[in-house]
């Protein structure tokens, strides 16, 4: 061993000392960002005593995959939580006032006043007014969701523009990767950037991430139809601009294939896309459906009806009418749109110059084979007391609105609040797990690969002392240098 | 080898997210205690949510049932107490008239005791409430009587009137009228005058009354009709026991022919009184049950208030708890935090 090879090996030390100071700096530059993933140098000893320091990257690939994924179903939760939330806000006014349910008890109230006063026209026209809120609270209930399902269908679009801009970005990213590690340099940063886009990826839609030779990655959907492989893949998506009753959203595609929908052979299942998909198609149009049926439901219980003994004229509406009117809408069939043209009939609207005294005496439409009160008295109230009885009578409904078929309006309208008020539940309790169930990962995953402070900080203090220690030997040598020159002088 | 590793930045974050939870719980429970309701009914009720609504239509449909039987039972007491002051009125009528008997008969007097006792009758028979004429059945905008005038005056004066002159072949004033037997005329009270009074001649001639009663409902089942309309016996007996004074008093007939026509209106005022008590027995069934069906709606009302406040009121007291336990761990969290954060080796280099 001579003196120089000992300086020979501190000025290496000097250096490798450095680069972990870098690397240690990095580190603590990184403390405040969550996606931030821990260097290590790992000081691996040479022949002759020399350094050579690595920088690698410490990250739990299971972990990571298992946060992407969980994070994925949060979002889908969130999606679906906060479209019933709001869909259940239009109702959910001070005690559910505004729900069909609440109006029909409003209804009956009304109906039950005329009944004990019907010579009093007041009381017949106040029928009339909560006749005309129920009209144009259903109406305007129907409006807001075709609104929702418009949102949920121009969400759905800002998703898959994100999607693809995020592909295209992984696209750039992998490439160093890959590249970098041909060459056997690791593009950390780059890994880093990849992690993040992978995981901005995830909370539009439910991925799973493959990796190959060169840290090459390959992602797929979650049920398995190819977003990425060298290239990004075809993400499409028309969006509707405008919802009718009877518009149909279009479908996701995914390279090609129908990923969303009743005729999608793969149908994706989570991230915030597929929650916006299940909305339009499956939350909001069931509603929707509901909603038709509790309208034309109200037609057909306040309808007038032929008479005369053998009588066999049509059904006829009668406080409620709608589009199609007076004829009535077929019975236990859906009727797209009838909800938003459900109206109080002219005719008995003392504002539209019709006469609410016929919804006492029948014959609404003019007919007189359809009138009740044959004499003309001012206090007949049989036909207002058959009306109350109506609402609990047992009625026909579509099976598309997806509830019972054959129940009352009354039980109907109160089904249709309580299977939304169950969702509402569950997505509430489920987003609540989902949401923890992810940061628990997020946690999990920081807690192994991210930076923390004191354990930086006395590193620091290690490679400093080092640093010192190697300048001290430095020093010495060099003193000794001049001790043995001064030797050799005399 | 690495030993349990902490991130900072998790650790700070975990901290961060177990006080956010505990505000939002804080201010949930705030919002029970002030309102002390649930802070989200559909949430926390979920599929029950129905459940609650149709209890508080139940209340507020019984409730406005409560209010309208109350028209019911108004209806009801105006009647009984017109038909209470047509059963005095016929009984100071009927003795008043005896007292006029026995050949001491003054004709301006008994003229004098017809009218008033038919302005009397027609009085109670047109009365309304709230608009309705409450004698005439379903009829309600039609008065149960109509303005009768003697001497002709009125289409049923005319009737009777031109009945009179049917059987006897001259009016009652005029002088021919003397030569009418007691005899005669009752076969005239019992027979022509008396059928001006039937079923058809009534709703014809005297009343726009309707047989049937207003009906109501009484509770969420139970529909009565008021079972009195002007078209009862009674009224029509009263009726043609005043009309008789009121139109053939100031008439031509010899004093033994007024003593039978005073006689003979005294003993149909009689059976009309007679019959009116078991009219009102009728409307004081109705009346009864009304009222036991208010008392039962108190009832329901007083357990489906229960029901309500089961479904959507707090535990007041496990309320408060909960809030002071979630102050106490919020002040042990903030404590927490703040010891953490200056926790840092940073301090000792």
């Amino acid at each position: 061993m001579t003196l120089t090879s000992a300086l020979r090996i501190a000025t290496g030390s000097l250096a490798g000392n450095s680069q972990q100071i870098s690397t240690l700096s990095k580190n603590i530059a990184g403390i405040g960002n969550p996606n931030y993933i821990r260097r290590e140098s790992v000081v691996t000893s040479g022949i002759g005593g020399s350094q050579q320091i690595a920088t690698t990257r410490y990250i739990n690939q299971s972990v990571f995959r298992a946060s992407l994924s969980s994070s994925s179903r949060a979002e889908l939760q969130r999606v679906i939580s906060n479209g019933i939330e709001q869909l259940s806000i239009l109702q959910d006014v001070d005690g559910f006032s505004s729900s069909p349910t609440a109006l029909i008890g409003d209804l009956e109230e009304a109906l039950q006043l005329a009944s004990s006063a019907p010579g009093d026209p007041s009381a017949l026209t106040s029928l009339v007014e909560t006749a005309r809120t129920v009209a144009m609270s259903i109406n305007s209930a129907y409006e807001q969701i075709m609104q929702l399902r418009q949102s949920a269908d121009a969400s759905a679009n800002q998703s898959v523009i994100n999607i693809n801009s995020l592909l295209s970005q992984i696209k750039t990213v992998n490439n160093e990767v890959v590249t970098g590690s041909k060459v056997g340099n690791e593009a950390l940063d780059s890994l880093d950037t990849r992690d993040e886009l992978l995981r901005r990826l995830s909370d539009e839609i439910g991925i799973s991430v493959n990796y190959r030779e060169n840290n090459d990655i390959v992602i797929l959907t979650e049920n398995g139809l190819m977003l990425f492989e060298t290239q990004p893949r075809n993400v499409e998506f028309v969006a509707q601009p405008i919802y009718g009753p009877a518009t149909v959203g279009n479908p996701l595609r995914i390279d090609g294939v129908v990923a969303s929908g009743a005729t999608s052979p793969m149908p994706i299942t989570s991230g915030q896309i597929a929650g916006y998909l299940e909305l339009r198609d499956d939350i909001l149009l069931e509603q929707q459906h509901q909603l038709d049926e509790i309208a034309r439901g109200l037609i057909e219980l306040f309808s007038e009806y032929d008479r005369t003994a053998g009588g066999s004229k049509p059904a006829l509406a009668g406080l409620f009418t709608w589009s199609g009117g007076p004829g009535l809408p077929a019975s236990a069939t859906l009727e797209p749109g009838i909800a938003q043209s459900l109206m109080v009939n002219p005719l008995a609207d003392p504002f539209q110059n019709g006469d609410p005294n016929l919804i006492r005496d029948g014959g609404l439409n003019g007919d007189p084979d359809y009138l009740a009160n044959l004499t003309g008295a001012s206090g007949y109230s049989e036909l207002l007391f058959d009306l109350s009885a109506r609402f609990d009578q047992t009625a026909a409904f579509d099976l598309q609105g997806g509830l019972p078929t054959s129940v009352s309006l009354k039980t109907y309208a109160a089904s249709s609040l309580d299977g939304l008020q169950a969702k509402r539940q569950t997505a509430a309790s489920s987003l609540d797990y989902q949401i923890a169930l992810s940061q628990r990962y997020m946690t999990t995953l920081q807690n192994e690969s991210g930076p923390n402070i004191d354990y930086e900080m006395s590193r620091l203090l290690e490679v400093e002392r080092a640093y010192q220690a190697t300048a001290k030997v430095i020093a010495a040598v060099d003193e000794m240098f001049v001790t043995l020159l001064n030797a050799v002088r005399v | 080898m690495r030993t349990g590793f902490v991130s900072t930045y998790a650790m700070n974050a975990t901290m961060r997210s177990q006080i956010m939870r505990n505000q939002v719980e804080l201010q949930k429970t705030q919002i029970e205690i002030s309102s002390g309701k649930k802070a989200n009914i559909g949430i926390e009720l979920g599929p029950l949510t129905s459940q609650l609504l149709s209890v508080k239509n139940q209340i507020q449909l019984i409730t406005r049932i409560q209010t309208t039987s109350s028209f019911t039972t108004n209806r009801i007491s105006t009647m009984q107490s017109g038909m209470g002051t047509l059963v005095a009125s016929g009984q100071n009528f009927v003795d008043q008239l005896t007292a006029e008997l026995n050949g001491n008969l003054d004709r301006s007097l008994l003229a004098q005791i017809g009218n008033s006792a038919l302005k009397n009758f027609e009085g109670v028979l047109n009365v309304t409430f709230k608009g309705e004429h409450v004698f005439s059945g379903i009829n309600s905008d039609v008065s149960a009587f109509t303005e009768y005038t003697a001497g002709g005056g009125s289409a049923p004066s005319t009737a009777v009137r031109n009945a009179f002159v049917t059987e006897f072949g001259f009016l009652p004033e005029d002088p021919a009228a003397a030569s009418i037997t007691p005899d005669n005329l009752e076969a005239f009270i019992t027979g022509a005058y008396a059928d001006l009074f039937n079923d058809a001649n009534w709703q014809a001639l005297w009343s726009g009354g309707s047989n049937r009663g207003m009906k109501s409902k009484i509770s969420t089942s139970e529909i009565v009709e008021i079972p009195v309309t002007a078209n009862a016996q009674a009224f029509r007996d009263m009726a043609s026991a005043t009309v008789l004074i009121a139109e053939l008093s100031s008439s031509a007939l010899n004093p033994s022919s007024i003593d039978k026509l005073a006689e003979m209106a005294a003993t149909r005022m009689m059976e009309g009184i007679a019959d009116m008590g078991a009219e009102q027995s009728k409307l004081g069934v109705i009346e009864e049950r009304v009222r036991t069906s208010t008392e039962r709606m108190d009832y329901q009302v007083t357990v489906l208030g229960n029901q309500v406040s089961a479904l959507e009121d707090v535990d007041l007291y496990q309320a408060a708890t909960r809030l002071s336990q979630i102050s106490i761990i919020l002040e042990a969290s903030y404590s927490v935090t703040s010891r953490i954060q200056r926790l840092s080796l940073m301090n000792y280099i």
